[in-house]
């Protein structure tokens, strides 16, 4: 396979990671503002975006534990490896939205900020990996 | 952001509607699946074109951080479209539905069930663009309507396509890595605490190197040898010495695993039947003596023959559990008469098995042979003429 084949399945991959991620982050901010009117969003698209939210944090929190993770996961890890927030930070975290989510099924502003962090790291791979393909 | 915001709008609704016309002109008679999941994909970019406007029109400063990825997403769904589907679909000629019309069948048979159209596109080094993947696109050379020496790439190009359908065989394979590699760590002597964490880093590196384009690449080896037999290990050693200079050098910036490593994925697939099989010793033969170089001490560590066992056996495994259909090569070996016969129901495995045992052993014959194959193939699939 040449670049251009590792680079496709590399974005597509992302991209659905991202889209998942930014769409639930965008249900839950208007659900919280009120502004639901606006988008039409359905009970279930709401209750789907919690469960997302609360898997994709649980599952990134076991990979940083315990050092291995699903392929999708693999870019996040290595920008929080290389960052300069030391990754037991985004442990503490990813603890606290994790209690947050379970306790009061919702989330509090200072907790959107870290997946607003997140979703952040993860743009900007993909949005490197989407120059890498325009340059072949 | 809001003026931008806007601009985009303006400016998806334009190319959408371009990408949209263009879709309409186009003679798909043999790709109507195809064109139908364009217009769903193209329907998909309206819908986060209209999720755009909604966040434009609310004004909310919070929520206006949400429309930078959703822009990037259409983005690279409009190079999709406009950079691989359409000029795909506008330049298809005759011998593109040659190659589609061999492929597909073979794509059956190899198990890719998921696979409703391919469309080819003789116009590059062989690659496999699976963004719809039940419609790959396949890049392949054009000088292959008339050549079937480098057919058997198309295995491992298909291999790539297993390993996109079914995730978890990458997070299988991924596993294998770190559950290896932090095994290895345990396993260590005496030592001073430098060269324990000199040891630790090399071992860290060696995790982070196996990334998910180079178990992709060593479980598309493993699937083309599984399906294809000791014509693909013949071509991956081809392949090695055609391009790869020092087989066991690791190179950062490329997504194949050495060569060298490569290799030796292929030749553990064969089933122990082929071990003792006259091209397959001949193809080691071939290897063995031209195989040489400084071998690089990171490679050892990165690339050892107990972690190649390791993901061999584990893509192996994935392949029988999760396409039980494919047909792993098993038929006999065939001598030189046998292979220079064609019959009209082998089916491209075989033919191109036959192909590496002619090549090998009587060259000058080869392009006869290969005039025949061609002759017998356009006939099957009903591009003569």
């Amino acid at each position: 396979m040449t670049e251009l084949g590792a680079i496709s399945e590399k974005l597509q991959r992302e991209d659905q990671l991202l889209k998942e991620l930014n769409d639930a982050l965008l249900i839950l901010e208007v659900t919280a503002l009120g502004r639901n009117s606006e988008f039409s969003f359905s009970e279930r698209q709401i209750s789907r975006s919690r469960q997302f939210v609360a898997d994709f944090v649980k599952r990134l929190l076991s990979a940083l534990k315990q050092g291995s993770s699903s392929l999708d996961l693999q870019p996040i890890i290595r920008r929080f490896r290389s960052g300069m927030k030391p990754v037991h930070d985004w442990i503490q975290d990813l603890e606290e939205l994790d209690r947050q989510i379970v306790r009061k099924g919702k989330l509090e502003n200072n907790t959107v900020v870290v997946l607003e962090d997140i979703l952040s790291l993860l743009d900007d791979q993909f949005t490197e990996d989407l120059r890498h393909l325009y340059a072949l | 952001m809001w003026n931008y915001l806007s601009s985009k709008i303006a400016e998806y609704s334009s190319i959408l509607e371009w990408i949209e016309h263009e879709i309409t002109e186009l003679n798909g008679k043999e790709h109507d699946h195809l064109i139908g999941c364009l217009r769903d994909r193209i329907r998909e970019l309206r819908i986060s074109q209209k999720l755009l406007q909604t966040i434009l029109s609310v004004g909310d400063g919070g929520l206006v951080r949400r429309a930078p990825p959703i822009i990037h997403s259409i983005e690279f769904w409009i190079y999709v479209l406009t950079q691989g589907y359409l000029p795909g679909l506008k330049r298809e000629k005759r011998e593109d539905l040659f190659l589609r019309n061999l492929l597909l069948p073979t794509a059956k048979r190899c198990g890719l069930s998921w696979v409703r159209d391919i469309l080819v596109r003789l116009d590059g080094p062989y690659a496999i663009s699976s963004w719809i993947n039940e419609i790959p696109i396949l890049f392949a050379p054009p000088q292959q309507t008339a050549c079937v020496s480098d057919m058997t790439a198309v295995y491992h190009e298909l291999g790539h396509s297993v390993f996109r359908q079914f995730r978890e065989i990458g997070d299988s394979l991924a596993l294998v890595v770190s559950k290896y590699f932090s095994e290895l760590k345990q396993k260590v002597g005496p030592m001073t605490p430098e060269k324990r964490a000199e040891r630790n880093r090399a071992i860290n590196e060696a995790v982070d190197y196996w990334e998910e384009g180079r178990l992709n690449e060593i479980f598309s080896d493993v699937y083309a040898a599984f399906v294809c037999g000791p014509a693909y290990y013949f071509h991956c050693v081809d392949t090695a010495m055609r391009w790869s200079g020092n087989p066991f050098r690791i190179s950062l910036t490329d997504i194949h695993p050495p060569a060298a490593a490569r290799v030796y994925a292929c030749y553990r697939t064969m089933l122990p039947t082929y071990e003792n099989e006259e091209t397959m010793l001949l193809v080691q033969r071939i290897w063995n003596e031209c195989v040489g170089g400084e071998r690089p001490s990171d490679f050892d560590t990165k690339c050892a023959n107990a972690l190649i066992d390791e993901l061999t056996d584990a893509s192996i495994r994935s392949i029988e559990r999760l396409t039980p259909a494919t047909q792993r090569y098993s038929k006999p070996s065939m001598g030189l008469l046998e292979s220079k016969e064609i019959l009209s129901s082998d089916p491209l495995e075989i033919i191109l098995n036959k192909g590496a045992t002619v090549l090998l052993n009587e060259p000058e014959y080869y392009p006869e042979w290969e005039r025949s194959v061609f002759i017998m193939l356009q006939r099957r699939s009903g591009s003569a003429n």
